[in-house]
């Protein structure tokens, strides 16, 4: 183990990240009460940590400031339309603190909260606006959010919700177009990531590309575009492992940094080298939760040489099946699954005044394209129906995104199925729309490229 | 519509390259300059705004392209997204007046309701300018239709203004104009001067009478034509009225109501003009002008940033798709 040193240097300097300096991401073997020590460390650093917690009987991201706030024990059973929190029976498994899927939040929560404050002017009217200059701003905006002030660590991400993290950097930190308020919270964002050692029902990430393995350090994350953009991995990566009838090992985790300043604070952490038989036992986790993952996303028909065809392309031809009909027939155009979608961005924003109009702050808050009024041209809504309303929220997240975010704005988390009071699987609606039907297939429009 | 025509979209001047406007969020702060009443029927209110943005390097830096647009903000009220009607032009020395634009809008919801209360001096929040633009560089040397409904007229008058001021590297200019009544007619003191300037102006109206005012006292004195922009448009198919007319270099630029530019494009294309020669301006409820929100999606497209100008061969297909 490395002694911890005798000042902790800090985690934030700028450009830690980028220094050159002895390779990182060497794994290491924590006993799971060190996991205790990492969230100390990381709160004395002013960090707030979020972590994975019980509450309303699911697993959902809060603050957190002991391990003993995990569900040490817990797991949960995922199908359509259910989510049944369970306890795990047994012994080995009752130890892990981590053995469960994902619950509905997802980092999103956090990076581009449900409700912000715009910046700008907060006096109502004309002659009394006061509008600052972008700097003079940013001080009192932040006042009404902790997150602008307060950096966070989110504990217990795993690999979807790093892709989606990176999808969502594509849309709100593009250039020439940055949202500062995003920007601040995601630049400070220190991700302990942890590796899937179960997979639900609903799960089909190992189809968009997106997981179940954690990326490593020598597989870095999608490539993000633009000087300004953190490219998206983790701080530090856990796999939490406990051991079966021979094993030599008792419950631990893994530990792996992949930024320097995961590693600054992986070095202040008891931890000893892990033996072949740890490093063995992670490979085969990892291998059992793939065979775990039954669902998968359809790929686009084959093509003359048998090769799976493109789904965005498939999909606009299909605009006209019979079968956005038959969906429209069970969704209730309730909006979960756009709330708990990790990618999901489209928002409204409200002004907000006093009874006396004095002052008024601008609110952004999440919207979602289910609802009727979302998108309208003088005055009239643009998709009255669901089926319109369905499609374009399959055919955006599978389809246009790609010419907007080149990206799928899916990754397979599956939160869209659980949570959706119906049932509705995206994976088997696009399966129906790709078999024969009455309608023409449109003339596709070749992709644009935006970025 | 190929990987070069794609990048044309997104090809308009930038004038965020400052860092400090690279939060689309931060309005900046805009003094109203004059107000012009445009229409003051009892049932269509229009105005126009001359607004001037306080000195700042934004100020400076600040320069649009006909068929872009601003989000006005106004505090207490909220933000609503509108095109620009021109440069404000100085009448005396014809020059255009730098940090300084006109905004034409209808009253017609809470936040439009409350800028037309606005007086002289009053200040409001502007971000922009956001979207893409006419192809300006594209009509030189060609000839030219625009072709507008009701106050589609408005994101194409800069776009006659600067025609005006270099008549001569234009070919053939025509205004085909459709408005709901000879009442609502936008600009008509303008009219003439443009046909002075060597423009065709061809009005036409739905209604010799409007008919959303009950019993109007005023008896019709319209004489002009009476249909749609679309006959204007058709009537180009005769060689015998008009012999000098050129599909093959001829642009148009067409703003109205969604079904009146799809019906005009659909002449168009019928008259021979090639789909990548016209444009449309789309219209939906932008809300962040950035492509952050998601309101403005159509299609593949975001219409905030993507357009609102859209050329027609990009268009066609996704106008063909219902609710899309």
């Amino acid at each position: 183990m490395t002694a911890p040193p005798s000042k902790p240097p800090s985690i934030d300097s700028p450009g830690m990240l980028h220094d050159a300096g002895p390779p990182y991401g060497t794994p290491r073997w924590i006993a799971p009460s060190q996991l205790q020590s990492l969230i100390d460390i990381l709160r004395i650093e002013n960090y707030r940590v979020l972590a994975p917690t019980l509450d309303q009987h699911a697993i959902v991201y809060d603050e957190i400031t002991s391990i003993g706030q995990l569900p040490k024990g817990y797991s949960d059973s995922q199908a359509p339309a259910v989510y049944q929190l369970t306890q795990t029976p047994s012994a080995p498994e009752n130890q892990k603190l981590f053995h469960f899927n994902l619950g509905p939040h997802s980092p999103k929560q956090f990076l581009f909260p449900p409700n912000s404050i715009l910046p700008g002017p907060q006096k109502a009217g004309p002659q009394k606006a006061d509008f600052n200059d972008a700097d003079s701003n940013q001080s009192s905006d932040s006042s009404h959010e902790p997150q602008l002030v307060q950096p966070m660590a989110i504990l217990g991400l795993r690999a979807c919700e790093l892709a989606a993290i990176a999808i969502q950097d594509r849309v709100l930190m593009s250039p020439p177009f940055i949202d500062s308020q995003y920007a601040l919270r995601r630049k400070s964002l220190f991700v302990i990531a942890v590796q899937c050692t179960t997979a639900a029902s609903t799960c089909f990430c190992h189809s968009m590309n997106t997981g179940p393995e954690l990326p490593g350090p020598e597989l870095p994350g999608p490539e993000l575009p633009g000087p300004d953009a953190n490219p998206i991995t983790y701080d530090l990566a856990l796999t939490e492992l406990v051991p079966s009838n021979h094993s030599q090992f008792t419950h631990g985790f893994l530990i792996q940094a992949g930024s320097r300043r995961g590693q600054v604070i992986l070095d202040q952490l008891p931890s000893e080298e892990p033996t072949p038989e740890i490093l063995e036992a992670k490979k085969q986790t990892i291998e059992a939760v793939h065979k775990k993952i039954q669902r998968a996303m359809p790929s686009g028909p084959s093509n003359i040489d048998g090769q799976p065809g493109d789904l965005r392309d498939a999909l606009l031809a299909r605009l006209n099946h019979p079968h956005w009909q038959n969906v429209a027939d069970r969704c209730l155009s309730c909006a979960n699954c756009t709330m708990v979608c990790p990618t999901c961005f489209c928002s409204s924003v409200d002004e907000v005044s006093d009874l006396l109009n004095e002052s008024s702050i601008r609110q952004r808050h999440w919207d979602s394209c289910f609802n009727p009024d979302f998108s309208h041209t003088s005055g009239a809504p643009v998709r009255n129906t669901v089926r319109s309303r369905y499609r374009q929220w399959l055919t955006h997240k599978l389809a246009t995104w790609f010419d907007q975010f080149d990206s799928s704005g899916c990754v397979g988390c599956g939160r869209c199925i659980t949570w959706c009071p119906v049932g509705i699987d995206l994976t088997q609606e696009v399966a129906k729309l790709l078999e024969p039907s009455d309608a023409p297939l449109l003339n596709v429009p070749p992709r644009l490229h935006h970025r | 519509m190929n990987s070069e025509r794609s990048s044309s979209l997104v090809d308009v001047p930038n004038p965020h390259s400052d860092p400090i406007d690279r939060d689309p969020w931060h309005p900046h702060s805009a003094t109203i300059r004059r107000i012009d009443r445009e229409l003051d029927t009892p049932t269509s209110s229009v105005f126009t705004l001359e607004l001037r943005l306080e000195p700042s390097p934004y100020a400076d830096a600040y320069c649009f392209s006909p068929g872009q647009f601003n989000m006005l903000l106004l505090p207490g009220s909220g933000e609503v997204a509108i095109s620009h009607s021109g440069p404000s032009i100085d009448r005396t020395s014809r020059t255009v007046s730098p940090g300084t634009f006109l905004h034409t809008i209808r009253a017609i919801g809470r936040v439009t309701n409350a800028l037309e209360k606005l007086r002289v001096g009053d200040e409001l929040g502007v971000r922009g300018p956001y979207g893409t633009s006419w192809p300006m560089q594209q009509l030189i040397g060609q000839d030219v239709l625009l072709l507008s409904g009701g106050l589609g007229m408005a994101p194409l008058r800069p776009v006659v203004y600067a025609i005006e001021s270099r008549r001569d590297d234009f070919g053939r200019v025509d205004l085909l104009y459709g408005s709901r009544s000879p009442e609502t007619i936008l600009y008509a003191s303008e009219l003439d001067a443009w046909k002075r300037a060597g423009i065709g102006v061809e009005t036409i109206v739905d209604h010799a009478q409007d008919p959303l005012v009950e019993n109007s006292p005023c008896k019709p004195t319209w004489t002009g034509p009476v249909g749609n922009v679309t006959h204007l448009l058709n009537r180009r198919s005769s060689l015998l009225d008009y012999p000098d007319f050129h599909p093959e270099r001829t642009q148009v630029l067409l703003c109205g109501p969604e079904i009146m530019m799809h019906r005009c494009a659909q002449s168009a294309r019928k008259l021979g003009i090639p789909a990548s020669s016209i444009w449309l301006s789309m219209e939906r409820n932008m809300q962040c002008g950035v492509g952050y929100c998601g309101h403005c999606q159509w299609g593949p497209l975001f219409l905030c940033k993507d357009g609102p100008v859209v050329p027609y061969d990009l268009a066609e297909t996704l106008l063909e798709i219902k609710d899309l």
